[in-house]
C-alpha cells in the first residue's frame, strides 16, 4: 500500500512540472500579451514593465525562474490586479470555490448512489426506467441552462433563494450548489446502478443467496463495495474539477470564486493567474487520482496489488 | 434506439433548411419592430431588442452547434481510434508510452485547456472545433485500444496469423470492422459532449464570435432577459437539451448493446 | 429416511415447460446424482425447489417435512440456511472478493443461528476440507488462493452449519482434471461420514459412476433413465444413455487401432518460452523448458497437463502463432523461422483449432469468407464456391451454412467451421488446443471423430493438446505429460497407461481413474 502511495507520487511529481511547464510555454508564445492594451505604450514603459515582470528574459530562463518560484509558493504578481499577488488572490477565491464544490460533491454524492443502488435494485422495472432516464437527463442538462433557470424558477418567480453573492453567509450557496451537483449526481447515479447491477448478476451473491442471507444483508456485505469501483473512479477526477471552480456557476451566480479569476486571467492575458490555476488543478487531479486508488483497495483487495 | 434519433435528425434538418424559408437571416436587423412579441409582424418567434429575427436566430444558433460538434467529434473519432488502435495493435513499449500520454492529458485540466486553446489561438471558428476535437479523443482512443487489445487475444485473430494474413491486413480486415460499433457508439456520445463545451465557451464569448450565433450565444443572451421573457431563455435552452440527450440516449444504448453491459443486468434478475 | 423427495417436479420459465414429471428421493448419507448434457435442466431441476434459478416450480418438492412448492423467497431462505449447504461450479468467482475467508467461515457457521466460531473451530473447519496451512489461510481473500482451495473454502462454508442435505452443482468441472478426483472424494466423504444426503448435478459419467449411489439421466427435461450409477454407467437401456457412454473417453476402455504414421515430418528441439511476469515486481516465468518432440505424417501426438503446465504455450510455439525464447522447430529436416519470418508457404504447412468455438470465428464475416480466407491469402485466389461446399462437407455441414453468420451457429457448427478454415489451407498438420473440451460431451466425440476421419483421409499429422487423458489415451498414437512447462515424460499410449515413470504421470492416471 504504502509501496503504491510512494509509486504515485514518483510519477506525479515529473508530471507536475511538464504541465506547468507546457502550460507557461503555451502562454508564452501565444500571440498578444498583457500590455496590448487599447492604447499603445511608450517603448521604454513596456520595457520597463516586461523587466520588472521578468519578461526580457529568454523564455528556459523565465521557465526555470517561474518553476523555483512556484515551489517556494510564490506565484509572482498578478499582472492585471496590479494591487495583489496572485497567491493573495488565489487565498481570497479558493475557499468559497472549495465550499461551493465540497457541499456540491457531498450532495451528489448522496443523490447519486441513492437513486443509483435503487434502481439498480429495481433493476428493468419502472423505477429503474424512470431513474435512469432521470439521470441522463441531469446529465445532459448543461449548468448554464440549469443555473439560470434555477435562478429563474427560485429566485424571481417564488422568491424563495436568493440568487445573487452578497457575501455574508452559506444561504447564498443554496442554489449554486444545487445547480452545480446536478450532473454530477447524475452520472454518479448511472455508475452506481451499473456498478451494482453487475454485482448482483456475480455468482458470490448467488452463493450467499444460496446460504439463506437476508437480502439487505448481501446489499451491505456482498455487493455494495465492489459495486462503488466505478464510482470512486469518477469522482477522483471530478472532484478535482468541483472544487476549483465551477466557471459557469460562478459566473451565473455571481461568486467570486477561482474559476471566474481564471477565465477573466485567460481573457486578459494575466499568466501568473492562470498558471497558478492551472498547477493548483492538476496538483488536486493527481492528489484526487491517488485518493480513489487508495480508496479501490479498500473496496476490493484485487486492485491492492498495483 | 430509433425515437431519439429521429428527433435529432429532424432538428437538424430544421435547422439546416429552415432559415431558407425565412425572410430575415440571424443579423439582418428589421428597424420596425424591435423587441416584438410572438406572432408579431411576421416574426413567429418575436425579435430581440436588437429587431433580429429570434426564430431565425434559434436555427442559425442550432446550425453552427451542431455542425461545430460533428465537425469537432469526427476530429475526436479520427485522432482516437488511430491512436487507439495503433497502441493496442503493437503493444508492449509503444502501448505503454502512448497510454501514458493519454493519461497525462487526462490529468490535464480539460475545460481549462480548451480556454487557454481558444484564447491563444484567437477565436476563429475552425479552431473552436479542432481544439475541442483535439482534447475530445481521449475516451475514444482508451476505449478503442481496449476493444483492439480483446479482439487479439481472440483466437480467430490468431487463426488468421496462420493463415497468412499480415499484420496490417489483420488490423483492417478483422479487428477495425470489429471496433466500428464501439466507435459509432462513443461518437454519439462525444456529439454531446462537443455540444456542451462549445456552448460553454460561447457562454463565455470564447467560441462563436457575432454577428454568428450559437445556441451557447442565445443561452447567455436569454439568461440576461429571462425575468421579463423566459422563452428566450427557454428555447435555445430546450433545443440544446433535447439534442444532447437524444444523443446520449441513443448512444449509450448502443454502446450497452455493443459491450453487453446491459445483458449484466438484466441476468441479475 | 428421506431427506429430498422430489415427486413429478416440474420447471416452467415464463409460461414454458423446461423440465417435467421428476421424481426422486435421497436419503441420510446417500447421494444421487442428475446427469445429461448442457440444456437438459438438471441444474433447473436441482435450483428450482430452492428459489436458486429464474423458474418456478410446481409438483411437489419436500425437505424432510417441508414441502418447498409453494413458499415465499423469505421461507426459502430460512430453509436453505438452516438445513441446505450449496457447492457451485466456479470456485473463481463464488468467494466475495473483498472478504477474507474468515469472514465467509463466521457468516456460513452463523447462518442457521448458530455462535460466532472461534479461531480454533474455523481451523478445524478447514482442516476438515483438507486446507493446508489453515491458520494463514484465514485472512486470505479469494485472489490469493488457488481454485483447489477456493472450492475446499466453500465446501467448509457449505457445511458449516451442518446441514442435512447438500447440492453440489458441477463442483469439479471448473477445475483442474488432477484435482476433480480429490475433491469428489472429500464430498463423498463428507456425506457418507456425517450422514448427509447429497444431489449431484454432474455431466462426467465416469465420476458419477464412482460417487453416486443413483442416477437419473436426463435429456430435454425428462427422465431418460434411472436406477443405480454403477448399472447405468455399464450397461446404460436407454439410447440416450448408450450414446453418453459411447461418447465418455474411459481409462479401462478397449484400445480402437488408429491409423499407421509415416515418416517423421515435424522436430522441436529445446524450445524455451520464458514470460516477464507482469506487474512492476519483475521476475520470468518459464512457461515452456527446453522441450523437444517429434511428429510423424498422419501420427496423433497428444501433449497432456493441468492449466498452467505450458501445453498450450508449447503449442502456439511449434505452430508460430506464439512467443519463443530459444529453440528451433524443424520441418522435413529444415528450419522454420521466427514466427515473423515465417511466409506464407511455411504457414500452409501447420493451421490451428482453439478451444472456444464462439471466438474462433469472426462474428461479422459469413462462414464462407471464413472458410476462404486462408485459401485466398495463402493462394492469392478466392476459392469457387463449389470449393467452399465441399470444406463444409468434409467436416459434415450442409452447403447453406456458407450464408450464416457466427452467432447463428451452435459451439459444435462452429467448431466444424474453424475445423473447415484450417483444412482449406491445405496443412500438413494440425494444432488442436483443447479442440473438443468447450463442447457437450456427445458434440465432442463427434468432432474427435471427425478428427480421426479427417486424418484418414488426409493423412494430417494432429497435435492434439488436452487435459483429459482418458481422450488422449483413445485417440493419440504417442502421449507427452507436461507439467510446470516440462514434458515430463513421452511413451505411446499403451506403454504410458501400462508403466508410467514419472509422478506426474502416475498422479494424472490415478486422478482420472
Amino acid at each position: 500500500m504504502l509501496n503504491l502511495i510512494l509509486r504515485r507520487l514518483m510519477t506525479a511529481i515529473p508530471t507536475l512540472l511538464a504541465i506547468i511547464m507546457l502550460s507557461f510555454l503555451l502562454m508564452r508564445i501565444a500571440p498578444g500579451g498583457p500590455f496590448d492594451g487599447e492604447r499603445a505604450l511608450a517603448p521604454e514603459t513596456r520595457a520597463a514593465l516586461e523587466a520588472a515582470y521578468g519578461l526580457d528574459k529568454s523564455l528556459p530562463e523565465q521557465v526555470m525562474l517561474y518553476v523555483g518560484n512556484v515551489l517556494t509558493g510564490d506565484f509572482g504578481p498578478s499582472l492585471v490586479y496590479r494591487d495583489f499577488t496572485v497567491t493573495q488572490l488565489v487565498a481570497q477565491s479558493l475557499p468559497i470555490s472549495l465550499l461551493l464544490g465540497g457541499l456540491a460533491l457531498i450532495l451528489a454524492s448522496v443523490i447519486g448512489i441513492s437513486a443509483g443502488l435503487f434502481a439498480a435494485l429495481r433493476a428493468g422495472k419502472w423505477q429503474d426506467e424512470m431513474l435512469m432516464l432521470g439521470a441522463t437527463l441531469l446529465t445532459a442538462l448543461p449548468t448554464f441552462v440549469t443555473g439560470p433557470l434555477l435562478a429563474l424558477i427560485f429566485g424571481l418567480w417564488f422568491g424563495w433563494l436568493l440568487v445573487s453573492w452578497q457575501g455574508d453567509g452559506i444561504r447564498w450557496l443554496i442554489l449554486p450548489v444545487i445547480a452545480l451537483s446536478l450532473p454530477v449526481a447524475g452520472a454518479v447515479a448511472k455508475l452506481a446502478r451499473a456498478g451494482l447491477a453487475g454485482q448482483l448478476g456475480q455468482d458470490h451473491i448467488r452463493a450467499a443467496r444460496a446460504r439463506g442471507i437476508a437480502p439487505l444483508t448481501i446489499l451491505r456485505r456482498h455487493a455494495l463495495r465492489p459495486a462503488l469501483v466505478p464510482v470512486a473512479s469518477y469522482l477522483g477526477p471530478a472532484a478535482a474539477g468541483l472544487l476549483t471552480g465551477a466557471v459557469i456557476i460562478e459566473t451565473v451566480f455571481g461568486l467570486p470564486g477561482l474559476g471566474r479569476y481564471f477565465v477573466q486571467g485567460a481573457l486578459n492575458r494575466d499568466y501568473p493567474l492562470v498558471l497558478a490555476v492551472v498547477t493548483l488543478y492538476a496538483s488536486l487531479i493527481i492528489l484526487f487520482n491517488l485518493a480513489a486508488d487508495l480508496i479501490y483497495g479498500w473496496l476490493d483487495p484485487r486492485m491492492r496489488q498495483g | 434506439m430509433r425515437a431519439p434519433l429521429i428527433i435529432v435528425a429532424a432538428i437538424a434538418l430544421a435547422a439546416l433548411l429552415g432559415p431558407l424559408l425565412l425572410p430575415w437571416d440571424h443579423a439582418s436587423i428589421d428597424w420596425d419592430s424591435v423587441r416584438a412579441g410572438l406572432f408579431a409582424d411576421g416574426h413567429l418567434l418575436g425579435t430581440d431588442d436588437l429587431g433580429r429575427d429570434r426564430l431565425a436566430r434559434l436555427l442559425v444558433g442550432t446550425r453552427i452547434t451542431m455542425s461545430v460538434a460533428l465537425a469537432a467529434a469526427l476530429v475526436a473519432l479520427v485522432i482516437g481510434v488511430v491512436w487507439g488502435a495503433v497502441a493496442g495493435w503493437v503493444g508492449g513499449r509503444t502501448d505503454e508510452v502512448m497510454m501514458r500520454i493519454v493519461d497525462g492529458l487526462y490529468a490535464l485540466p480539460f475545460m481549462f485547456v480548451v480556454i487557454l486553446l481558444m484564447v491563444v489561438f484567437g477565436r476563429s471558428i475552425f479552431l473552436v472545433f479542432l481544439g475541442i476535437g483535439a482534447v475530445e479523443w481521449l475516451t475514444m482512443a482508451r476505449v478503442v485500444r481496449g476493444e483492439v487489445m480483446a479482439l487479439k487475444q481472440r483466437p480467430f485473430v490468431l487463426a488468421a496469423e496462420a493463415a497468412g494474413s499480415s499484420g496490417s491486413r489483420t488490423l483492417i480486415r478483422h479487428i477495425l470492422p470489429n471496433v466500428a460499433g464501439v466507435a459509432v457508439a462513443y461518437l454519439m456520445l462525444t456529439v454531446p459532449q462537443v455540444v456542451m463545451v462549445e456552448s460553454f465557451l460561447s457562454f463565455l464569448g470564447l467560441g462563436v464570435q457575432e454577428p454568428l450565433t450559437s445556441l451557447g450565444i442565445l443561452v447567455n443572451e436569454g439568461a440576461e432577459e429571462m425575468d421579463v421573457n423566459p422563452a428566450a431563455l427557454l428555447l435555445p435552452g430546450g433545443v440544446l437539451v433535447t439534442v444532447i440527450i437524444c444523443l446520449t440516449l441513443a448512444g449509450e444504448r448502443l454502446r450497452d448493446r455493443l459491450t453487453g453491459t446491459g445483458r449484466a443486468a438484466e441476468s441479475a434478475q | 429416511m428421506s431427506i429430498f423427495r422430489l415427486k413429478d417436479f416440474c420447471v416452467s420459465i415464463r409460461g414454458k415447460r423446461l423440465v417435467s414429471d421428476i421424481s426422486l428421493d435421497i436419503a441420510a448419507g446417500e447421494i444421487v446424482a442428475l446427469a445429461g448434457e448442457s440444456g437438459s435442466g438438471k441444474s433447473l431441476t436441482a435450483m428450482t425447489p430452492f428459489g436458486l434459478s429464474a423458474g418456478a416450480g410446481s409438483g411437489s418438492a419436500m425437505l424432510g417435512d417441508d414441502e418447498l412448492v409453494g413458499l415465499s423467497e423469505a421461507e426459502l431462505a430460512r430453509l436453505r440456511a438452516s438445513q441446505v449447504g450449496f457447492v457451485f461450479q466456479q470456485p473463481l468467482t463464488a468467494m466475495t472478493p473483498h472478504r477474507s475467508v474468515r469472514q465467509h467461515l463466521e457468516e456460513a457457521a452463523m447462518q442457521a443461528g448458530g455462535d460466532r466460531p472461534d479461531k480454533l473451530a474455523m481451523i478445524a473447519m478447514l482442516d476438515q476440507v483438507g486446507l493446508a496451512d489453515a491458520g494463514g489461510k484465514l485472512r486470505q481473500f479469494a485472489h490469493r488462493l488457488s481454485g483447489g482451495e477456493r472450492q475446499r473454502v466453500l465446501i467448509a462454508c457449505a457445511i458449516a452449519h451442518g446441514p442435512k442435505l447438500l447440492i453440489a452443482d458441477e463442483p469439479t468441472s471448473a477445475l483442474d482434471a488432477s484435482l476433480r478426483r480429490e475433491i469428489m472424494e472429500l464430498l463423498t466423504a463428507l456425506c457418507r461420514t456425517r450422514g448427509m444426503a447429497m444431489l449431484l448435478v454432474s455431466h462426467d459419467l465416469a465420476s458419477i459412476e464412482r460417487d453416486a449411489d443413483r442416477l437419473l439421466l436426463l435429456k430435454d427435461g425428462g427422465v431418460e433413465e434411472q436406477g443405480g450409477a454403477t448399472q447405468i454407467a455399464v450397461r446404460p437401456a436407454s439410447d440416450c444413455g448408450k450414446a453418453l457412454m459411447a461418447a465418455t473417453p474411459r481409462m479401462d476402455e478397449k484400445l480402437v487401432a488408429l491409423t499407421t504414421p509415416g515418416e517423421v515430418l515435424l522436430e522441436v528441439r529445446d524450445i524455451h518460452v520464458r514470460f516477464k511476469k507482469p506487474g512492476w515486481r519483475s521476475g520470468y516465468l518459464d512457461a515452456v523448458k527446453e522441450a523437444s518432440l517429434t511428429l510423424a505424417k498422419g501420427e496423433t501426438l497428444a501433449i497432456v497437463g493441468g492449466s498452467g503446465s505450458g501445453k498450450s504455450t508449447l503449442g502456439r510455439a511449434i505452430a508460430g502463432l506464439g512467443p519463443v525464447t530459444s529453440g528451433d522447430v524443424f520441418w522435413r529436416g529444415e528450419k522454420l523461422p521466427a514466427r515473423k519470418k515465417r511466409t506464407l508457404l511455411h504457414r500452409r504447412l501447420i493451421q490451428p483449432v482453439f478451444q472456444d468455438p464462439a471466438a474462433s470465428l469472426n462474428p461479422r464475416w459469413r462462414v464462407a469468407d471464413t472458410i476462404a480466407e486462408p485459401a485466398q491469402v495463402l493462394s492469392g485466389q478466392r476459392p469457387s464456391p463449389e470449393r467452399i461446399a465441399e470444406l463444409l462437407a468434409e467436416v459434415d455441414l450442409p452447403a447453406e451454412f456458407a450464408n450464416r453468420r457466427a452467432i447463428q451457429l451452435s459451439g459444435g457448427q462452429a467448431q466444424r467451421v474453424a475445423i473447415s478454415r484450417a483444412l482449406s489451407a491445405d496443412p500438413d498438420m494440425l494444432l488442436l488446443d483443447e479442440a473438443t473440451s468447450a463442447l457437450d460431451p456427445l458434440v465432442a466425440d463427434g468432432v474427435s471423430r471427425l478428427f480421426a476421419k479427417i486424418q484418414a483421409e488426409r493423412g494430417l499429422s494432429l497435435l492434439f493438446i488436452t487435459h483429459d487423458l482418458a481422450l488422449a489415451r483413445r485417440v493419440a498414437h504417442r502421449i507427452a505429460v507436461m507439467e510446470d512447462g516440462d514434458i515430463v515424460e513421452m511413451a505411446d499410449r499403451e506403454t504410458l497407461f501400462t508403466d508410467p515413470q514419472a509422478e506426474a504421470t502416475k498422479r494424472l492416471i490415478a486422478a482420472s481413474g
